[in-house]
C-alpha cells in the first residue's frame, strides 16, 4: 500500500463543480488512467481517498491536497503523469509525494483568501474598522446562530479598492467559510459588497 | 452574463464537463442547438440526447451544442439580466445557431419548447418567424404524432435519427454554400424520408418512419461527456436493441420502435471496454426496452463482466421482464454491488394481463419472487396501471392481492420491503388502446382509494401517481392542432415544467383548453370511433392500422398475441426487411 498526496490547483472554469461531485470527478478520472487504486471495502466499494478542507462552491483555489491509496508502489512522478493526463480540464495538479501516514484533515492549520470585490465605500477604511472590532458576530452559512468571527482572522492584506487577502484559520477545529467575512464587512461597516471571485491562495499544513 | 454564484445547483449551466466537445464556429458551416425542454439532470441522462450530440459532432462541418431547460430561478435573472437562452458549449445565445432542434419525449414536456423559445427571444409560432430565425427542428417518440406542434416546428424528423440527421443537414449546409434560403432547404427537405415539414407537406403522401437497419453499423457514443454533478441516471448507458417483441397494447414504445433489431454480444462488449477507458463510470447500464429479451443474455453479461468485475464497475439492469428472469443471471449481475428489484406487471389480475397483451402469469410472477427471496433481496418495487381498458373493480383489488400473495413468500415476518406503485393508463398513438378513453377524475379517485383501502399490511408501501398530469398527458398526446393552440395557451398562463409536481397547475390547463373552445377532460377520456380518421394517420410508423384495430378487438375479447420471436403476426413493420422478422428466416 502506498499513500500519495497531490497537491493541485481548482481553477475558475470547475469552481462551480461541487465538492462531492469532485470526489466523482476523480474517481473516475483514477479509473480512467488505469491507475491500482485501493478500494475500501464493504457492499458500496469506492477508492480511497482524503481530501485537504472542501472548497465552498464558486471559490477556485491554488492549493488543494489529497491523499489517494494505491495497491502499487508507484513512482509519484508515474501516478502524476498518468493521473494528470486523464483529469478534466480545470483541475492541475502540481506535485506528489509519498506520505506515510495521512492525517491530512487534522493537519490542515490556517488558509489565505484572495478577494475580488465590487464595493460602494472604502474598502482599506471598512477592512481597519472590521479588524478593529471586540467581536464579529456573523449568522452561520447554515443559518443555525451567530458566530464570532474574530478569533478567527489572523490577517488582512489591502491591495486596491478590489482586491484584498485574509490569512485565516481553517480546518476542522474552527474554520473561517470567506464569505462569512463578506457578510461580516456589511454588516459592520454599512458598505455593499459585491463577491466577484475568491480563491484560496493557500492552505497551510502542519509538518508531520 | 449571471452571477452563478446566485443559482441553485450552477454546474448545471456551465458546461466544461469530461469529453464536451467543443468547435471553432467559424470553421464550421453549419451549427446546431440540441435542446432538451427539461433540467441538465434529465437530459443528461437521457441516452437519445448523447447518441445524436455524438453524431453530428462527429461530422467535419458541424458544431451541436446542448441546451437544457434552466430552472426557474436561474430563468428569473435571466430575463431580469436580459440573457437569452445559450448553449453550454460555448455559450452561444440559441438565436446565433442556424437549427435549433428539440427531442420530445414527453408531452409534458412540450410547454417547456415554447418557453425555451421565448427565453431565447425567438418567436414560437413558425409563421411570425423571418429567414432570420434559426430553423426549428424536433424529433423523437412524440413526435410520432407531430400535429399538436405543427404551429411551432419547422421540420419534424420521424423515427431514429442517426441517419436521416446526417442528410437534412447535408442538405442544409449544400444550400447555404449556394446561397438558398431557409424556405428553399425547408421546401427541398421533404423529399427526405422520414421528415415532415409542416408548411410544405402533399397530404396525398405519407410520412415513413426512418429507422436504422443494422445496429451495429452505426456508431454508438463511448466516449460521452461525463456530468460533475449527480444526474437522474449518472452512469454510462450501453444500448443493446431497440424495439421490443412484446407488444404490450398499452406501451407506444412498443410499436413505434419496432422491429427489434439487436447489437452483436461482440460489438457491445468492445464497446463495454471503451466505455470503461472512456468514461471512468462505476456502473453501466444495460439499455433497451426489455433487456431480459437479449437473444445471447448469457454470452454478453460474461463478456462484459469480465472487463467490469475487476475494475469494480456494477452493472444494472434497469428493464427486467419479470418471466424470464433467471437466478442464474440476477447472481452474476449482482456480484458487484446489489439493489432492489422492480417488476412490472402492470395489471393485478390474468383477466387484464390478457387484454393489455402483459404475457406473464401469476405462477411466473410468484416465482421471480421465490428466485428473488433466494438471492436474498428485501426490496421489491411492484408498477401496475390504474385505469387500464376494461378494468374493473375486481381488477383493482388484484393488485393489492398479487402484492399479498409475494410478500407470504417472503413471510411476514421477513425484512422485505414492498412499494406498489400505480400511475393512469394514458392512451398513446399509434398503440392498439389509441381509441381507448382514459377513465374520468371521479374513477381515478375512486379506483385510487379503492386499492388503497385494501393494502393493509405495512410492509407493502402504496405510492400513486397524480391523476391531473395524467389527464393533460392523454389531452396532449393524442391532441391535433386546435389542442396544439391550447398548448401554446397554457404556456402564455405560464405553465412550464408540467412533469414537476411543483410547478404543475391544472386550472391554468383547465383554462387555456376551455378558452379554445375545448374540455380537457372530454378530450382526455373521449371514445375514438374506429372508423374516425386519426390527426396522426398521414404518419407511416410501419405497424399497419388494421393491424392495431385487429389487436384492439383481441384485446376486447382478453385474447393475447404471441410475441414477435414466437410468431410473426403480420403487423407489417417487416417490410424494413430487418431485425427479428428475419431471424431465423421467420418470414
Amino acid at each position: 500500500m502506498k499513500i500519495i498526496r497531490f497537491k493541485f490547483r481548482k481553477t475558475e472554469k470547475v469552481k462551480y463543480v461541487a465538492h462531492v461531485d469532485m470526489i466523482n470527478a476523480f474517481s473516475r478520472a483514477l479509473r480512467r488512467a488505469e491507475l491500482d487504486v485501493y478500494y475500501t471495502r464493504g457492499f458500496n466499494p469506492s477508492i480511497r481517498m482524503v481530501f485537504a478542507l472542501p472548497l465552498p462552491v464558486g471559490v477556485s483555489s491554488d492549493s488543494e491536497y489529497v491523499d489517494i491509496w494505491f495497491n502499487t508502489e508507484y513512482e509519484c512522478r508515474y501516478a502524476l503523469n498518468k493521473f494528470s493526463q486523464a483529469l478534466p480540464d480545470g483541475f492541475e495538479l502540481l506535485e506528489a509525494y509519498t506520505i506515510e501516514k495521512s492525517t491530512l484533515m487534522e493537519d490542515v492549520g490556517s488558509a489565505i483568501y484572495g478577494f475580488r470585490v465590487n464595493c460602494n465605500g472604502n474598502l482599506k477604511k471598512a477592512l481597519d474598522k472590521l479588524i478593529s472590532l471586540d467581536s464579529i458576530e456573523v449568522e452561520k452559512s447554515n443559518k443555525k446562530g451567530l458566530v464570532n468571527i474574530l478569533p478567527y482572522l489572523y490577517k488582512i492584506d489591502y491591495y486596491d479598492e478590489n482586491r484584498f487577502t485574509v490569512l485565516c484559520k481553517a480546518g476542522a477545529k474552527g474554520n473561517l467559510h470567506p464569505r462569512l467575512l463578506l457578510k461580516a464587512l456589511e454588516k459592520y461597516t454599512g458598505i455593499q459588497v459585491e463577491e466577484l471571485s475568491i480563491n484560496r491562495n493557500k492552505l497551510f499544513l502542519k509538518v508531520q | 452574463m449571471i452571477d452563478l454564484i446566485n443559482v441553485e445547483k450552477p454546474a448545471r449551466y456551465t458546461g466544461g464537463e469530461f469529453n464536451e466537445i467543443v468547435k471553432d464556429h467559424d470553421k464550421m458551416q453549419s451549427s446546431y442547438a440540441f435542446c432538451f425542454p427539461d433540467i441538465y439532470e434529465v437530459g443528461m441522462s437521457h441516452l437519445g440526447m448523447r447518441i445524436l450530440y455524438h453524431v453530428i459532432n462527429r461530422r467535419k462541418t458541424t458544431v451541436c451544442e446542448r441546451v437544457f431547460a434552466p430552472w426557474t430561478d436561474m430563468e428569473q435573472l435571466m430575463r431580469a439580466n436580459k440573457v437569452p437562452l445559450f448553449s453550454l458549449e460555448t455559450k452561444k445565445p440559441l438565436k446565433e445557431f442556424d437549427i435549433v432542434g428539440f427531442t420530445l419525449q414527453y408531452e409534458m414536456s412540450y410547454t417547456n419548447v415554447l418557453n425555451m423559445l421565448d427565453l431565447a427571444d425567438i418567436p414560437i409560432r413558425r409563421s411570425i418567424r423571418t429567414d432570420e430565425h434559426p430553423i426549428i427542428m424536433a424529433g423523437g417518440p412524440c413526435a410520432a404524432n407531430p400535429v399538436t406542434l405543427e404551429d411551432v416546428i419547422d421540420i419534424f424528423l420521424i423515427g431514429e435519427g442517426e441517419e436521416v440527421m446526417n442528410e437534412v443537414l447535408d442538405l442544409y449546409e449544400d444550400g447555404k454554400s449556394a446561397g438558398q434560403s431557409k424556405e428553399d432547404f425547408l421546401k427541398e427537405s421533404v423529399k427526405i424520408e422520414g421528415v415532415y415539414v409542416p408548411k410544405y407537406h402533399d397530404f396525398d403522401k405519407k410520412v415513413i418512419k426512418r429507422i436504422i437497419k443494422n445496429l451495429d453499423s452505426v456508431s454508438f457514443p463511448t466516449d460521452s461527456i461525463v456530468p460533475y454533478m449527480n444526474i437522474v441516471h449518472d452512469r454510462a448507458s450501453l444500448e443493446l436493441f431497440r424495439g421490443c417483441i412484446r407488444g404490450c397494447r398499452f406501451c407506444q414504445a412498443g410499436y413505434i420502435y419496432r422491429p427489434v433489431r439487436e447489437k452483436k454480444a461482440s460489438t457491445l462488449i468492445e464497446q463495454t471496454k471503451r466505455i470503461l477507458a472512456d468514461t471512468g463510470y462505476n456502473e453501466i447500464g444495460m439499455v433497451s426496452l426489455s433487456t431480459s429479451d437479449y437473444t445471447d443474455l448469457k454470452t454478453l453479461c460474461d463478456g462484459m463482466l469480465e472487463h467490469t468485475e475487476k475494475r469494480m464497475v456494477n452493472l444494472s439492469v434497469p428493464s427486467m421482464r419479470i418471466d424470464n428472469f433467471s437466478i442464474e443471471l440476477m447472481n452474476r449481475i449482482q456480484k458487484v454491488r446489489k439493489s432492489g428489484l422492480t417488476f412490472a406487471p402492470e395489471a393485478g389480475s390474468q383477466r387484464l394481463r390478457d387484454v393489455i397483451n402483459k404475457n406473464i402469469t401469476e405462477e411466473e410472477i410468484l416465482t421471480s419472487a421465490k428466485i428473488a427471496k433466494s438471492g436474498g433481496y428485501d426490496n421489491i418495487k411492484l408498477y401496475f396501471m390504474l385505469g387500464l381498458p376494461t378494468e374493473t373493480d375486481e381488477d383493482v383489488i388484484a393488485i393489492a392481492e398479487l402484492a399479498g400473495k409475494i410478500l407470504d413468500i417472503f413471510g411476514r415476518k421477513s425484512r422485505i420491503n414492498i412499494t406498489v406503485s400505480t400511475s393512469f393508463f394514458v392512451p398513446k398513438p399509434f398503440t392498439p388502446f389509441q381509441w381507448c378513453p382514459q377513465i374520468t377524475v371521479e374513477e381515478m379517485i375512486r379506483r385510487q382509494r379503492l386499492l388503497r383501502s385494501h393494502i393493509k399490511e405495512k410492509k407493502i408501501k402504496y405510492n400513486w401517481h397524480d391523476f391531473n398530469t395524467s389527464v393533460v398527458e392523454s389531452a396532449i398526446s393524442r391532441g391535433d392542432r386546435q389542442v396544439g393552440q391550447a398548448i401554446i395557451k397554457a404556456w402564455e398562463k405560464g405553465c412550464k415544467f408540467d412533469s414537476w409536481n411543483e410547478l404543475f397547475d391544472m386550472e391554468k390547463w383547465e383554462q387555456a383548453f376551455s378558452e379554445c373552445s375545448l374540455d380537457i377532460y372530454e378530450c382526455a377520456s373521449k371514445q375514438i370511433a374506429l372508423d374516425e380518421e386519426l390527426p396522426w394517420d398521414f404518419i407511416d410508423i410501419g405497424v399497419k392500422k388494421s393491424f392495431l384495430k385487429n389487436e384492439y378487438q383481441k384485446a376486447l375479447r382478453e385474447e393475447t398475441t404471441e410475441n414477435c420471436r414466437e410468431h410473426c403476426n403480420n403487423c407489417g413493420i417487416a417490410k424494413y426487411r430487418c431485425g427479428v422478422c428475419f431471424e431465423d428466416n421467420k418470414i
